[in-house]
């Protein structure tokens, strides 16, 4: 987690009740002293290590030592946190950025970035960001559809609760020549045996790069298909 | 078949009663040979006959009316066919003579003037009963070309005809001449045939004709075709002294078209024949008599049905009827007859009561069809302020009073001869020009009355409708505050909620209520007004009274944004909003004012459980680690919504997921694709399946976009009662079952959530599941 600082205790919290737990390095730009001690609350092994450093010194030198000291490109997810007082908050993130891509030479890892304006989203392009987070546009999002249907808010909310999860299956060979309805008569359940729903499939979209087709119809041939998108657990076996 | 006189072997009515198996002759006068009432008693005597009862009618031809009346009080005929004016006459006579002798001085009575020369002892020795009117005819006032007659003084010395001394014309040609202050007496009346007439008048001998026939009659119909004559209407005070004088006849119009040239509408009088029997008194406690006499009677009614229905026997011209014919009718029906009038009264309510039923069940199902496509302007609100509808109703006030009031005066107003004449009468009324002058009756003047009042009430609802329509932000405002959608505290990073909620999607055309701050920046407001369908208000969120405008229990949806604290802007608390939610809710009539609890007095759950009902469904966005403690109360109807722990989870699902961004963004955006999140009731066919099958069977289905079956969205209480505080606190206990076993079954009031395209599409997929599920 880059550009943490204490106030974000919160969010370690979250990432620590996950399950399962990720090992959770942070990077910001707090004195280590002061950002231990606010960690000192949480129970011992949530937080394997912490190192200050921020893009106030160049890129290039925060590239250096994403790849150096961090090791960035051994990281499975990083997320890029919105770092109030070094002028645009999301210029600074866009620096970050562009000293990860830098550091994992073009291939960084699966990278999450938190926005403050979400008129800064295109500025990330070309960076290798995967995701790129307003929390404005999910409190939107969440109320919109409290406004509209309940249940469907309640989804959402069962989305966020950490109980499902988005998984992204093979397509089993002897589905082939089917239909999307016979992949989704077909799947009922995972290896053991637990419900799960399937949700979509990914295809070749434009310029042949897999694109998330959610639900696409029962009569969607799987012949391009190259992976189902299915929503497991919360169910019992 | 035409009986004579006297038939051997049989009984006459008049003679005494008939012994069993003994055919009942009843002897019927009719009228001169080859005239209407000789050929319709011909056909009755036939039909009868035909019938093989033990009734036979013997017809008797006579001169006519007169001779039928005064046979009937001689006793020398059973039933005859009698012009109704005639026959009203002679019971009158009869009646006056009864009251006279009751005083004692019927003995030295000067005789008078009745119709038919007839003498009031004379008719006082027989009652009277109609057994049904058959025939109608009208007066043909028909005059010499060139001559205009508008006045029967005009008439002068000049010769005219009014029919035979003794036929029903005759006498109803010296009432209409009685009416216009004249007497036959004293005019130079033709003495021959209605043949003859019309050939003096073509050798100009003749100025007038007083016939009363059928319209469209053949003779007349060749002389106006001839351009002999003219046929002209009845003055109007002519009329009107002649149905005060003499309430046998009724007011009718010869109708444009009936005969050759006839371009307009002419007023004129019209009288029935009636089929009328006459009891000696003396035989009035005689049973067995009265026996054959309702045998008798009921067989010429089914004869006269008969003749009816029969389409050979049209130009007869029968049309049975047992009231309504004349303007008064004093003669009472014999009782075979009134009981006939009775069971067609019945059947006609019937009829009319089914059509009512018809016709409600095709108003309630337009109406459920309108509710459940939630057609625009459908409700009772949109009504009353749709201009339309005053208007639609001012025209079923003025066409109901139209057919009532035609149909109560036609008869007898000539100023409302035609249905026109009563339209544009109380088309007068209504606009609120109310006047005694043109109705007579009490009855038509009371639904004058009420057209009036009704119209003028009408016109005003119409001209306030209209105002509104002008005063727009009025009558959106008035529009918009029904399952609307409401924003408190609203805040400038608020500003993609606006955005999603203006998105396509079911609340695109929900209107929105944004309550802000004095600090919010004029430029967000400007933002904000561009806004289709939305409302700033600004006032303070945390003040009951403030909110009371909102309308809030009418509310679809109200969301209590949290404060900033940045100092910015006010930093108003959300619980101390939802108390002010709470506080107004309880005030509004709506919401149950009688139960609203004094200001300053703090919330318990008690007392929010009690004023519960009309609380919207709330949703306060909030912070708070202690959250659920500190809304507990409200739990009902709130909802609290932790955004900033939401959006924790949300980073670490999209780290741990990969495809768990883009899918949360699919399925929130309200994009094009088929991908929002609905929920859809769970049809009866569907209830008790196992989810197993509910699932193949929404998958199987195509729809718009086919559906991705989710889960189920569960009431907390199963079948059970509905919680208080109505269907949206509900909704709120329901809890989501994701991925459910494959062996759940569905219950009673279970909610399937699906990805979808939109609502209507999953809701026709789910329709569509009783194919498979029942197939």
């Amino acid at each position: 987690m880059l550009n943490w600082a204490p106030e974000a205790i919160e969010l370690v919290r979250a990432i620590a009740a996950a399950r399962p737990a990720p090992e959770l390095t942070l990077v910001g730009p707090a004195p280590p002293g002061e950002a231990l001690a606010a960690l000192a609350e949480l129970p011992p092994g949530h937080v394997s290590k912490y190192w200050q450093g921020s893009a106030s010194g160049g890129v290039e030198a925060l590239a250096r030592f994403f790849a150096e000291v961090v090791d960035l490109a051994a990281a499975d997810s990083v997320i890029v946190l919105p770092l109030r007082g070094h002028g645009e908050t999301d210029a600074f993130s866009r620096l970050v950025c562009t000293a990860i891509h830098r550091a994992c030479a073009g291939r960084p890892p699966h990278v999450v970035v938190a926005v403050e304006d979400p008129e800064a989203t295109h500025e990330f392009e070309g960076l290798g960001v995967a995701t790129i987070f307003y929390p404005g546009f999910l409190r939107a999002a969440l109320l919109a559809h409290a406004c509209v249907d309940l249940g469907a808010f309640q989804f959402m909310l069962a989305l966020l609760g950490g109980g499902l999860r988005v998984e992204t299956w093979p397509v089993p060979e002897h589905l082939r020549g089917g239909l999307f309805r016979d992949a989704c008569l077909e799947i009922d359940a995972d290896g053991e045996g637990r419900p799960v729903t399937l949700l979509g499939l990914f295809a070749p979209g434009e310029g042949g790069a897999p694109a998330m087709l959610l639900s696409p119809g029962p009569g969607r041939p799987l012949r391009d298909a190259s992976a189902l998108l299915v929503l497991a657990g919360e169910g019992e076996p | 078949m035409v009986f004579g006189a006297a038939v051997l072997g049989t009984m006459a009515l008049g003679a005494g009663p008939a012994r069993a198996g003994e055919p009942i002759v009843v002897r019927f006068g009719s009228g001169s040979k080859g005239g209407g009432y000789d050929a319709l008693a011909t056909a009755l005597a036939e039909v009868i006959e035909q019938r093989e009862g033990r009734v036979r009618l013997a017809v008797e031809r006579t001169r006519g009316s007169c001779e039928n009346v005064h046979k009937l009080i001689a006793g020398e005929l059973d039933a005859a066919l009698v012009q109704y004016d005639v026959a009203a006459e002679a019971y009158k006579a009869g009646h006056a003579h009864a009251s006279l002798a009751e005083l004692g001085g019927a003995g030295t009575a000067p005789s008078g003037g009745w119709m038919c020369k007839l003498s009031a002892a004379e008719a006082a020795r027989v009652e009277l009963r109609v057994v049904g009117a058959v025939t109608d005819a009208a007066v043909h006032l028909l005059v010499r070309r060139p001559i205009r007659l508008d006045d029967f003084a005009a008439i002068g010395g000049e010769r005219i005809f009014i029919g035979k001394d003794g036929s029903g014309s005759f006498e109803t040609a010296k009432a209409i001449l009685g009416a216009a202050g004249l007497t036959a007496e004293a005019m130079q009346l033709f003495s021959g045939g209605a043949d003859e007439a019309l050939a003096a008048m073509s050798r100009r001998e003749l100025l007038a004709m007083l016939r009363t026939t059928e319209r469209g009659h053949k003779e007349i119909r060749e002389a106006l075709a001839s351009g002999l004559a003219t046929v002209g209407p009845l003055p109007e005070d002519v009329l009107n002294r002649l149905i005060d004088g003499y309430p046998y006849y009724r007011v009718c119009p010869i109708e444009p078209g009936t005969y050759p040239g006839l371009e307009f509408s002419l007023p004129t009088a019209c009288v029935s024949s009636v089929v009328v029997v006459a009891a000696p008194r003396e035989r009035a406690d005689d049973e067995a008599f009265e026996a054959d006499r309702s045998l008798a009677v009921e067989a010429m009614i089914r004869g006269l049905q008969a003749i009816e229905r029969d389409k050979r026997r049209a130009a007869l011209g029968v049309d049975l009827q047992w009231r309504g014919f004349a303007e008064k009718e004093p003669i009472p029906l014999h009782p075979v007859a009134e009981m006939h009038e009775r069971l067609e009264s019945r059947r006609a309510w019937l009829r009319g009561g089914l059509i009512a039923l018809a016709l409600g069940a095709v108003l309630y199902g337009i109406r459920r069809v309108v509710r459940r496509r939630r057609v625009p302007g459908a409700g009772l609100e949109s009504q009353l302020s749709n201009p339309l509808v005053p208007f639609a109703a001012f025209a079923l006030v003025v066409g109901v009073a139209t057919f009532i009031v035609w149909s109560l005066e036609h008869d007898s107003n000539a100023r409302l001869r035609t249905l026109n004449d009563s339209f544009w009468e109380m088309n007068t009324f209504a606009t609120g020009n109310f006047t005694t002058d043109t109705l007579k009756t009490p009855a038509a003047r009371l639904v004058g009355a009420a057209a009036t009042i009704l119209g003028l009430g009408l016109l005003a609802w119409f001209t306030a409708a209209l105002t509104n329509i002008f005063a727009q932000e009025q009558t959106r405002l008035w529009r918009r505050l029904k399952e609307h959608l409401v924003v408190l505290n609203f805040r400038e990073d608020m500003l993609p909620l606006i955005r999603l909620l203006r998105s396509p999607g079911p609340n695109r055309q929900r209107a929105l209520h944004v309550v802000v701050s004095d600090a919010l920046p004029r430029r967000v407001r400007l933002q904000l007004a561009r806004v289709k369908a939305l409302t700033i208000h600004q006032q303070n969120p945390e003040v009951p009274e403030d909110l009371a405008g909102l309308r809030l229990p009418r509310a679809a949806r109200v969301i209590v944004l949290g404060g900033e604290g940045q100092g910015r802007e006010p930093d108003y608390d959300p619980l101390r909003i939802a108390r002010a939610v709470h506080q107004a809710c309880a005030r509004d009539p709506l919401g149950g004012v009688q139960r609203a609890r004094p200001l300053g007095v703090a919330a318990t759950a008690a007392d929010i459980a009690r004023t519960a009902p009309a609380l919207p469904v709330t949703l306060v966005e909030t912070s708070a680690e202690a959250q659920a403690e500190v809304f507990q109360p409200f739990a009902a109807w709130l909802v609290p919504v932790d955004c900033r722990r939401l959006a924790h989870r949300w980073l670490v699902m999209a780290c741990r997921d990969r495809a768990f961004a883009e899918l949360f963004n699919r399925v929130v955006a309200y994009s094009d694709d088929n991908a929002e999140v609905y929920t859809a009731p769970a049809p009866a066919w569907l209830i008790g399946q196992t989810w197993r099958t509910v699932r193949r069977a929404l998958v199987q289905l195509q729809g718009r976009g086919g559906a991705v079956p989710l889960g189920l969205y569960r009431a907390a209480d199963p079948g059970g009662k509905a919680p208080a505080g109505g269907t949206s606190h509900a909704e709120l206990r329901r809890r989501l079952l994701v991925n459910p076993r494959p062996d759940e079954r569905l219950v009673a009031h279970d909610l399937i959530v699906a990805l979808c395209e939109d609502e209507a599409d999953l809701l026709r997929i789910v329709r569509d599941t009783r194919k498979i599920v029942e197939g």
